[in-house]
């Protein structure tokens, strides 16, 4: 199976006058439909390896290929589009635009590349809000909403293209254990239905058990990289 | 092979119908006859027997609940099968002196029949098997370490997330005992061979011949 | 619809509280730029009425030692010929003289009008303020300073003593008050046709006095100098009010500076109003773009929420100010009023001044809105996804 993220030689440098290398040397590739996570403590460097990935970083040194393509020479606005098609994301902190409805949020990133929503992606938008399980606050601001209730509506925005790959951060821990399941299983159906890419950045064990393959950052560096034994 | 076919069958069937007293009394009687020796009985029966049921009733509602009461059954035949364990040992007329053995499982690692096996399989090598089991704190397992300076540790694992618990802790018995020597054990090392060194052990044991090896490479 | 349009009213509607306010703020600020604009053009207007309105405004006078000539009729006709933007043509003689009354005397200005003509000059008709205009060879209408002075009454008959001697007698048949105290105390009107009879100057005139399109007003030099390189004028010297009034003009010019200076400066202050406005705005929208960018929006689209917002409360800004700056100079003109009824000051409501407002009201917000705007079109997503 080809590989839908594939980093080579990343290292991140921030500052200039006090230099802090928050990444050394990263060689890490995913492949296309797995459901993958990364872990380690705040301050590892994951969220910034996950913030390379999603073009929304650039590397210090290394190169950074999504499906295939590289992406170190690209415009902002090549990233753009390759973030509005090819990746969707779910952020730490849910980041729905308030002002907008949740099904509004929803096909935001379908308006930026063509403006005007069709019936079709109208419909799609709403079975996915069906997916996520929650169709009755589609049109209710996401102001109205309390954090856990963003965070599907969120899921559905990321699905929303049809993308290759899926970067959530750490959805959270604070929430119950039973909407972290639930919110589980959605992903991975998701991953088995649309063929998704998922790489879930948590500290919580219990999201990340549940994926195929688990790699910890430590300190900048890839620690360990383990795949879930088949039974 | 016909024979072991029909006893893992009588097992098996014994086992789905979570007939405690008939597993035991199975187990008892093909040791007694002879028809398998504690490591045949443990490998060919106990352990296929349990992961092929693990497998066929995932999707049952009660799963987890089934699970449990059967791993508490094969447990008791395990503990019943000790006195045979000792009567081999005896057999093979080997003793305890090779040293003690420690079996443990970190925290949050709670299967622990495939280790408590193993801690068999150490004693009829002529070990002091001690088997410490699931759940075991980090700082408890160093400080336990530290007391009985054992020959070997070894860290058992079938959830795959404490592999990474697994290499701090291997980390820091290195750190505070010198010279102290690791294995891996459990489902969680075996699809990747290479595992066991990542986390810092020096060998994977999986088999009674695993424990004979590591003899031979580390004598 | 744009996404960035959509985004940027979502935007104004989301802080509603804020966008009233730049609203109001835009509002008050063109408001201002148009009411005193307006008081400031009505002032000149009237200013420049009161002084010119009822006076000549291109006057033709003979260079002779007499200052008289006679082809007055020629000379009208080319005038009117070559130039369309005179509205108003009218020949006078005119003849110093000493007016008795009984015992009291007083020099006046003999003007023999042709009063069809001179009527677009100097609206007698309206400024009659008893008895009628002179038909007959010796009627005469004086004004009523004089009138007051002397308590002539309509019919009495006054004597008017010219050079040379002459004694001329004429009967008053009407009293005018042209507004301006002198001329009402020295003008002493009667037909041309008349004064050329009475004056034995039969087909001469001493000038021909002329009134232009109430919008060439300050353009009366230029209109007398092309007069004056006419063929037929070659002998004669045409004059204009601006040569006259010099004072006045600059006065004029000082308080439309200064008028163009309060407005630029209401202006500035609207533009830099907004601009902080917006800059607030982005800094506050600011995790709304990052996560737009992580979504992929393109720099130029994120730059554009903030263009249309300039935009919108622009248009907003500048349709309410115009309303407001109308509503302000209609009370003006309501409720500051003289006793006698009429507005102190007449302000000038003209729809092309407004409509120039409302441009500058929609230009100055788009501009302020481009500081925004660049700002947002640099946000890093990152800075916004790493910091929470």
């Amino acid at each position: 199976m080809a590989n839908a993220i594939e980093l080579s030689g990343i290292n991140k440098i921030y500052g200039t006058a006090i230099q802090t290398q928050v990444l050394f040397d990263i060689d890490l590739a995913f492949e296309e439909q797995s459901f993958n996570s990364i872990i380690g403590q705040s301050g590892s460097g994951k969220s910034t390896l996950m913030n390379i990935m999603g073009t929304l970083d650039r590397p210090t040194s290394g190169t950074v290929m999504i499906g295939g393509i590289q992406t170190s020479n690209m415009t902002k606005n090549d990233l753009a589009v390759v973030r509005n098609e090819t990746i969707g994301f779910i952020f730490q902190f849910h980041y729905l635009l308030p002002e907008f409805t949740a099904l509004e949020n929803v096909l935001m990133p379908y308006l930026i590349k063509h403006n005007k929503p069709t019936a079709e992606v109208r419909e799609r938008a709403d079975e996915l809000m069906e997916l996520v399980g929650r169709s009755k606050v589609k049109n209710n601001k996401a102001t109205e909403m309390s954090g856990g209730q963003q965070q599907r509506p969120a899921l559905a925005r990321a699905l929303i293209m049809t993308p290759r790959i899926i970067l959530a951060d750490a959805p959270p821990g604070n929430l119950d254990s039973d909407t972290t399941e639930i919110i589980y299983d959605i992903l991975r159906q998701v991953n088995g239905q649309f063929k998704t890419t998922f790489i879930i950045i948590t500290h919580d064990r219990k999201i990340a058990e549940k994926a195929d393959r688990i790699v910890e950052i430590r300190d900048g560096r890839i620690s360990l990289d383990v795949t879930r034994p088949m039974i | 092979m016909n024979a072991e076919i029909t006893d893992y069958t009588a097992f098996r069937a014994a086992l789905e119908a979570m007939d405690k007293p008939r597993c035991v009394q199975l187990a008892r009687q093909l040791l007694e006859a002879n028809a398998h020796d504690i490591v045949g009985l443990y490998t060919k029966i106990l352990a296929p027997v349990l992961n092929s049921m693990t497998d066929s009733e995932s999707g049952h509602p009660a799963a987890i609940w089934r699970e449990h009461v059967r791993s508490g059954i094969v447990r008791t035949v395990i503990e019943c099968c000790y006195p045979f364990v000792l009567a081999e040992r005896a057999a093979r007329q080997t003793t305890a002196d090779k040293g003690k053995v420690v079996i443990v499982s970190p925290t949050d690692e709670f299967h622990e029949l495939g280790a408590r096996m193993g801690s068999d399989f150490f004693t009829l090598q002529g070990y002091e098997a001690i088997y410490v089991g699931a759940n075991t704190p980090k700082a408890e397992l160093l400080q336990g370490l530290a007391l009985e300076k054992p020959a070997y540790v070894v860290i058992n694992a079938v959830n795959f997330y404490n592999l990474f618990k697994i290499k701090k802790i291997v980390a820091e018995i290195k750190e505070r005992l010198p010279g102290q020597r690791i294995l891996a054990s459990g489902n969680a090392f075996y699809h990747d061979p290479e595992l066991f060194r990542q986390i810092g052990a020096l060998a994977v044991i999986r088999t009674p011949d695993d424990i004979r090896q590591l003899e031979e490479e580390h004598a | 619809m744009s996404v960035s349009l959509k985004i940027a009213v979502r935007f104004l509607k989301s802080s509603r509280g804020q966008t009233i306010l730049i609203v109001l703020g835009i509002a008050i600020g063109i408001s201002v730029q148009i009411f005193i604009g307006s008081l400031i053009q009505g002032l000149q207007k009237s200013l420049v009425e009161t002084t010119i309105g009822n006076a000549s405004q291109i006057t033709v006078v003979s260079k002779a030692d007499d200052k008289l000539f006679t082809d007055a009729d020629r000379v009208m006709q080319a005038i009117r010929q070559t130039e369309s933007r005179i509205t108003a043509l009218s020949p006078v003689l005119d003849q110093a003289g000493l007016a008795t009354n009984g015992d009291e005397t007083g020099s006046v200005l003999l003007r023999g009008l042709d009063f069809a003509a001179a009527e677009q000059i100097y609206a007698l008709a309206d400024r009659i303020v008893q008895g009628r205009l002179p038909s007959a060879v010796d009627e005469a209408i004086i004004g009523k300073g004089l009138q007051a002075e002397w308590g002539v009454a309509i019919g009495d008959a006054l004597d008017v003593t010219v050079a040379g001697g002459k004694r001329l007698t004429y009967t008053i048949c009407g009293v005018f008050d042209l507004q301006v105290q002198s001329l009402n105390t020295s003008w002493f009107l009667t037909t041309l046709a008349s004064a050329q009879e009475q004056l034995d100057q039969a087909g001469r005139v001493t000038s021909i006095e002329m009134q232009v399109d109430s919008g060439d007003v300050f353009l009366a030099d230029t209109i007398a100098a092309d007069l004056q390189a006419l063929p037929e004028l070659k002998d004669l010297a045409v004059t204009n009010w601006k040569a006259q009034n010099e004072q006045l003009l600059s006065g004029l010019n000082g308080q439309s500076i200064s008028s163009i200076m309060i407005q630029v400066f209401v202006v500035v202050s609207v533009v830099l109003a907004i601009a902080s406005v917006l800059a607030i705005s982005v800094m506050q929208k600011s995790r709304q773009i990052g996560i737009l960018k992580a979504m992929g929006i393109k720099s130029r689209q994120a730059s554009l929420v903030f263009l249309y917002q300039g935009l919108i409360l622009g248009v907003l800004g500048g349709l309410a100010g115009v309303v407001l700056g109308l509503g302000l100079a209609y009370s003006f003109t309501v409720f500051a009023r003289n006793p006698d009824g009429t507005p102190v000051i007449a302000l000038l409501i003209d729809p092309a001044f407004f409509f120039l407002s409302f441009l500058i009201a929609v230009t100055a917000s788009s501009l302020a809105s481009l500081i925004p705007a660049r700002k947002s079109a640099r946000l890093d997503p990152i800075e916004v996804i790493r910091n929470g």
